[in-house]
């Protein structure tokens, strides 16, 4: 899935709007999330860590990734997920990293959502794929070291 | 017949109003904003007597206006929609819409020959947005074809109606639909600002293009209490197109855009009235709509694709004296929605509606050239469930051995909407009415 969309998961193009007296938007930040693994196998029940990483967002929409100046404030996360059922094994869902586990009956549906200083926020999202098992019952997937 | 009556030079103004998930009968086509006689008469008015809000349901019904008219409309609803895959909560994406439309239509003076002839025009206006158009990045996103952004595009239709025999109307308009043309041109230029985002430039040119979409009816009076239409509309489809050109250097990155709004599809309706009897008339609307020829908006075709349907609709109509009007319909309406077994997630289930108005002739009243039409209208859809099958479904990364399912359905969904609507309709009579 696509990850670190700064617009999320739809992009809307308003021709004109009907509004008086707004002012331009706060800068939006930027929101990557890095998942791994990607996938686990149908019925995974639980078993296999899920980690999910903030940590190439930005106070502002870039390019290329750059280090926050030091004593620059502190972005703000938040995880949600739908989809499979989770449990958080490591991290919470208001940090920049997670471990998750899922139950593995459907695909887990992440999305992460990013605020900086000047109130400006951002969400993108990522899916955990499921893959089902082989006509053997076998998982075609490799098996994944924990983080 | 039309005595002289006086031109009236209309300044297009104003636009949409949300209507009704069918074909927008609206005043001027925007879904949802029908003029309160037509959506208290269910929309089944294609062989009454013609007015200025209903030149789109049959452009014919315009030459039965025998005054110059200038209809001023305004809606609102409340749209009740949600959508939960197998297990989950609900996903409540219910909304307000709402909006204005403006008609306008009169006999052309002159001589005999002439004052056959009517011309109208209407405008509808969605009270937040001129054009909406979303562009998702997945192809899998649980949408309603019926009521996501058809509110929310504004539309101005012109018509022209004719007597040609003293029982037979024909008559012909267009209907406006925007389209953007949105190229946009990304650049970099070394050492413009001494941060390298800065560098990057963006060039964004919008412009707005109208599409036409004619529509053309007939209406037949053989007998006196018995009336005959058929009507033709055509398709109703905006396209945002324009490239995203990316320069980098010796890197040039060429993206032509081409995004569609499939609003609404062609249809033929066809009705009969019959009445007035002891003061009632009834009308029977049937309305074959080519929804099989819906397509995404990325340009491709469902899978599987869209159904056509054959919506009905009745409505009747109780003269209590004569300034006071009720009305009364409802009807079917089928989903082309079909079994979202594969990838994508339209939202869609058969839908029944029934409405109820009036209105009041304060000619008769109180001797000003005013009437005022108003409705509450219920459209009710029912519940739609679909089962994925994996096997339908593509592979979301072919580079991982094994199927991976990432569908934003799977493995399996319900949805459901409603529509509560209101509407008020100021109608001028600006001339002397011949009689």
């Amino acid at each position: 899935m696509k990850s670190g969309t700064a617009r999320g998961l739809c992009a809307t193009g308003v021709v004109a709007v009907l509004a008086c007296g707004q002012g331009p938007p706060a800068p939006a930040p930027s929101a990557v999330i890095n998942a791994m693994p990607t996938a686990v196998c149908a019925g995974d029940n639980f078993m296999t860590p899920i980690a999910l990483d903030a940590k190439g967002s930005a106070a502002h929409l870039t390019l290329v990734y750059v280090p926050p100046p030091p004593g620059s404030p502190p972005l703000r996360y938040h995880w949600a997920f739908s989809g499979s059922a989770t449990m958080v094994t490591a991290g919470d869902v208001n940090s920049d990293s997670v471990t998750v586990t899922m139950a593995g009956d459907r695909p887990l549906h992440v999305a992460l959502t990013v605020s900086n200083s000047e109130g400006g926020s951002t969400t993108t999202t990522t899916t955990i794929d499921i893959t089902p098992l082989d006509s053997s019952g076998n998982c075609p997937l490799a098996p994944v070291s924990g983080p | 017949m039309t005595g002289r009556a006086p031109l009236i030079v209309v300044v297009a103004v104003l636009g949409a109003t949300v209507g009704s998930a069918r074909r927008a009968s609206a005043a001027a086509g925007t879904a949802f904003a029908e003029t309160s006689r037509v959506a208290a008469l269910a929309g089944a008015v294609s062989a009454r007597p013609g007015d200025a809000g209903s030149q789109l349901e049959n452009p014919a019904g315009l030459a039965d206006i025998n005054e110059p008219v200038v209809l001023l409309n305004a809606n609102a609803a409340r749209l009740s929609q949600w959508f939960a895959r197998n297990g989950e909560a609900q996903q409540d994406s219910s909304r307000w819409l709402g909006g204005f439309g403006f008609a306008a239509a009169t006999p052309l003076p002159g001589p005999s020959w002439l004052r056959r002839f009517r011309v109208g025009m209407a405008l509808d206006l969605p009270a937040a947005h001129v054009l909406r158009v979303a562009v998702s990045d997945r192809l899998d996103l649980p949408t309603s074809p019926i009521y996501d952004q058809r509110p929310d595009r504004v539309s101005a239709l012109g018509t022209l109606a004719v007597s040609l025999l003293d029982r037979l109307n024909v008559g012909v308009g267009l209907a406006i639909t925007p389209s953007l043309e949105t190229p946009t041109t990304v650049g970099f230029v070394a050492g413009r600002d001494p941060s390298v985002e800065r560098d990057v430039t963006v060039r964004l040119d919008r412009s707005m293009d109208l599409d036409a979409a004619p529509f053309l009816g007939v209406r037949a009076q053989p007998f006196d209490k018995l009336g005959l239409a058929v009507v033709y509309r055509a398709s109703s489809i905006s396209h945002a197109t324009g490239n995203q050109r990316t320069v980098a250097g010796g890197v040039l990155d060429d993206d032509p855009v081409d995004y569609l709004a499939f609003w609404d599809p062609a249809q033929i309706v066809w009705g009969v009235a019959v009445g007035p009897f002891a003061r009632w008339s009834l009308s029977l609307d049937a309305t074959y709509n080519q929804w099989s020829r819906f397509r995404s908006g990325f340009d491709t075709s469902a899978v599987p694709p869209f159904k056509d349907t054959l919506r009905v609709s009745g409505g009747a109509e109780w003269k209590s004296n004569r300034w006071l009007t009720l009305r009364a319909g409802g009807g079917y309406e089928p989903s082309p929605v079909p079994d979202q077994y594969a990838e994508s997630n339209y939202l869609g289930a058969n839908t029944v509606y029934f409405a109820a108005g009036g209105g009041v002739d304060l000619r008769e009243l109180l001797h000003a050239p005013l009437r005022v039409d108003g409705y509450l209208g219920a459209r009710l859809g029912g519940t739609q469930n679909a089962t994925k099958r994996a096997s339908a479904l593509s592979d979301a990364d072919p580079n991982t051995p094994g199927q991976q399912i990432d569908n934003l359905g799977y493995p399996g969904f319900q949805s459901r909407s409603s529509l509560y609507q209101a509407g008020l309709t100021l109608t001028v009579f600006v001339g002397k009415e011949a009689r």
